[in-house]
């Protein structure tokens, strides 16, 4: 059965689904609301949608705390094995030493493939605590996914950031930063620079479709991240699983894309037990 | 993976527009383009407004009256009216009921803020004592609706007027729950009501009988608000009721004679 008809079903669909983009543990700030917090909840969830595996950033880094965010990871992971894995979270204000204490630390957790930066909730992007980060992803070769709404942090920064690592694989979040216009400007900024990536979720104000996406940023380039579960992952997921492109091209942006960012990574990597469970 | 024949539940898309729009390129504009995204989505109906509404009321209005008409029961009719009766614009309240009866939209979009009235007691009374009376569903775009402090009272004392809130805003449950708790008359479009699990939990607690489902085509793909549906934790028939059922009902209620 192709993947729209598994969509039109609400089957599980049969082909690896990685969620590149997601944040364990609750989070009731401002108006965010979620009916359920727990790992259980989250892992039947991916089930009920067939994906394999998430890669997360606890919720609790939101608020800054950088040690408590890494050690849930690290929990979850254990507790489920190849259905979570980690992003290293750091947070600029804690300063350069922790943030080299924390990296050395969990670079060495096979859990954690790569970094997760809220930059914008937590200042710019071009700040030398971030480049410590940066620096040590392009030397691994691990990806580094980083948050950008609106144009917090600016693409200047993120030019910057790019522009001084060739070796560094960075995927920008949320389309470039939730609009059309944002995703017009960041697809600019990824004609320029092969190595920048574009990650998906929170699209529910961006009037381009899946499909506009992929022909805007290029099907090797777009991933896919449902924002789970700071949002609810049927929405994001629905936009890929349901939309007109070819299974070639959705199986390119739920999992295979992401995984390439892994090859020659010297962090964790992402092993697809489950899916070869399933099939 | 199950390769057995699935049913694919009706859909009926109540938030659709026919039209240009000012400062952008639609993704369609006519009822071909409209047709052609209803079917790739497997949408069987849809109600729709059209945009020179906002230029003209009566132009626009039977511009999708026509469409509709000649949709074979495809397209179904929205009319955008304003607050000000028996002016320029619009008919006294006994010519609008005869108009309306005469036309049978199946449904009365407002955009109160975009045409500068406040939808309430005091400026809306006469429009909505018409509405009121014919059990007219009213929707409201996200960025129309009257405020949550007035919307209470608006409910209450137009208690025949299903108002339906479209494309429901993530990061609103605290306003939406308490909303569907308390008043009978409040709907919501779950499109975009994307707060982790709250679709489920409200089917769950308060039932599916208050939601339903728009695409906001042509500005929005319903790719995403139909997954949300398709995989909710709820029963098939719950599923049913939020893509189709729960709109025949309202339809079924407007009160032509």
């Amino acid at each position: 059965m192709e993947i729209r008809e598994q969509a039109f079903a609400g089957q599980p669909i049969s082909v690896p689904v990685i969620d590149a983009h997601t944040h364990i543990l609750g989070y009731g700030h401002l108006g965010w609301y979620q009916s359920f917090t727990s790992n259980d909840d989250i892992v039947a969830m991916m089930d009920c949608l067939g994906i394999d595996c998430i890669v997360t950033a606890p919720h609790s880094l939101i608020m800054g705390d950088m040690d408590l965010t890494n050690e849930e990871s690290a929990k979850a992971a254990k507790e489920f094995p190849g259905r979570i894995y980690g992003y290293i979270c750091v947070r600029p204000q804690q300063g350069l030493e922790a943030i080299r204490t924390t990296i050395e630390k969990y670079s060495k957790n096979p859990a954690f493939i790569g970094f997760k930066f809220l930059a914008g909730y937590h200042g710019p992007l071009g700040v030398p605590e971030y480049d410590y980060a940066l620096d040590f992803a392009a030397e691994t070769g691990c990806p580094v996914l980083s948050h950008l709404w609106g144009n917090d942090p600016t693409l200047t920064d993120v030019e910057r950031a790019i522009k001084q690592r060739p070796e560094l694989k960075l995927i920008i979040a949320h389309q470039g930063g939730g609009s059309r216009e944002t995703t017009d400007a960041y697809v600019k900024l990824m004609k320029q620079y092969p190595n920048l990536y574009m990650e998906i979720c929170g699209s529910l104000y961006n009037q381009y479709s899946m499909e506009e996406i992929v022909e805007l940023a290029g099907e090797d380039r777009v991933i896919f991240g449902s924002d789970q579960i700071n949002l609810d992952p049927r929405f994001d997921f629905g936009r890929v699983v349901l939309s007109t492109l070819s299974d070639e091209i959705k199986k390119k942006i739920l999992a295979q894309n992401f995984l390439k960012l892994l090859d020659g990574s010297k962090l964790g990597k992402i092993v697809l037990k489950n899916h070869q469970k399933r099939n | 993976m199950n390769e057995a024949k699935v049913t694919i539940p009706t859909i009926i898309d109540i938030n659709c527009m026919i039209g240009y729009w000012p400062n952008q390129k639609l993704r369609f504009h006519d009822t071909a383009g409209l047709l052609a995204a209803m079917e790739s989505y497997r949408i069987s109906q849809c109600v729709a407004y059209h945009s020179y509404a906002h230029i003209n009321l009566c132009q626009g209005n039977d511009l999708i009256r026509q469409i509709a008409a000649k949709s074979s029961e495809k397209i179904k009719a929205c009319y955008v009216l304003r607050s000000n009766l028996d002016s320029a614009e619009l008919p006294d309240a006994p010519g609008l009921m005869k108009q309306l009866r005469e036309q049978k939209p199946v449904a009365i979009k407002l955009f109160p803020n975009m045409h500068r009235y406040l939808a309430d007691e005091f400026y809306c009374s006469e429009l909505f004592d018409v509405l009121n009376e014919l059990k007219l569903p009213v929707m409201f775009d996200c960025d129309q609706k009257p405020s949550y402090d007035r919307l209470p009272a608006l409910a209450k004392n137009y208690p025949e007027i299903p108002f339906i809130l479209l494309r429901q805003n993530l990061n609103e449950s605290r306003y939406t729950l308490p909303l569907l708790k308390k008043t009978k008359n409040i709907f919501f479009d779950t499109s975009i009501m994307i707060d982790t699990g709250l679709i489920d939990e409200i089917v769950n607690k308060y039932g599916s009988e208050r939601l339903l489902f728009g695409s906001a085509m042509p500005f929005y793909v319903p790719s995403g608000g139909l997954t949300m549906i398709f995989y909710a934790r709820i029963k098939d028939s719950d599923k049913q009721n939020i893509l189709s059922s729960n709109w025949l009902g309202l339809e079924r209620g407007i009160a032509w004679k």
